[in-house]
């Protein structure tokens, strides 16, 4: 899995490109940790090219939020698609997080 | 493990995850599993394996797996995941209460959850010293 990391005011916008199993998930949560150390408190996840989620990615997602909710910000999701919209659905983080259909549009949601 | 399986027999270590699912992976594709479905397979694979990684031996007693597949037409798979450590049904444990709100809910527990939720049938049988977990995934039409 690839990241890439930017910042859009109090947002960290992180783009996950690959696949996200047990070990590459470890890489998006130090993303939002070293985030959080810089004074982000919004964390915005484009999945557009995220292709595979297993239940240790959504641990990830579910730790991330978290920690955005201790720091009065939010998670936020862009781009949901494909597999990782099913496993997102069945574990019903759809309910849990605040869909976007673009980064763009995340960012609106929080300025 | 059924007759009719194809087997790959390897230790209970996680440095066989990915050949295990690779190993199924590869009579998916022979079975014309199109590519949401084989990471689906994917999904359930890493999810069972890495749970008899975890639990089915003790540190001081280290054991195999054994994964066996049947393509049982297009886009029909049954697989098979044995072990001979203690005895341990991963159906039998509770629902994720999805309901929580984030704050609430626990970051684990969900593997075996979306193992169930994704194929299209699954059981588990306590056969002498093995555990046998058996599923099935079937292409949508």
């Amino acid at each position: 899995m690839t990241i890439e990391s930017t910042k859009v005011g109090k947002a960290a916008v992180v783009k996950l490109i690959g696949r996200m199993d047990a070990d590459t998930s470890k890489q998006f949560e130090a993303a939002w940790d070293k985030a959080l150390k810089e004074g982000s408190t919004f964390l915005i996840v484009d999945l557009s090219e995220l292709t595979y989620i297993n239940s240790a990615g959504i641990g990830s997602f579910l730790r991330n939020g978290k920690l955005a909710q201790e720091k009065g910000g939010a998670l936020l999701i862009s781009g949901l698609k494909g597999l990782v919209k099913e496993i997102f659905n069945l574990t019903q983080l759809t309910r849990v997080y605040p869909l976007f259909d673009s980064t763009d549009a995340a960012c609106q949601s929080i300025a | 493990m059924a007759n009719n399986f194809i087997q790959l027999k390897l230790p209970a270590k996680i440095e066989s995850l990915r050949e295990f699912t690779a190993f199924v992976h590869n009579a998916a594709q022979e079975a014309a599993f199109p590519e949401m479905d084989l990471g689906r397979l994917d999904l359930v694979m890493e999810e069972v394996v890495v749970n008899v990684i975890n639990y089915a031996y003790p540190d001081s007693q280290p054991g195999n797996i054994e994964v066996g597949y049947a393509i049982e037409g297009p886009g029909k798979l049954s697989v098979q995941v044995c072990d001979s450590g203690r005895a341990f049904d991963p159906l039998a444990k509770d629902p994720p209460d999805l309901r929580l709100g984030l704050a609430d809910r626990p970051i684990g527990g969900l593997g075996i959850f979306l193992v169930k939720q994704i194929a299209r049938s699954i059981s588990y049988n306590r056969d002498g010293d093995q555990n046998i977990l058996t599923f099935c995934l079937e292409v949508e039409p």
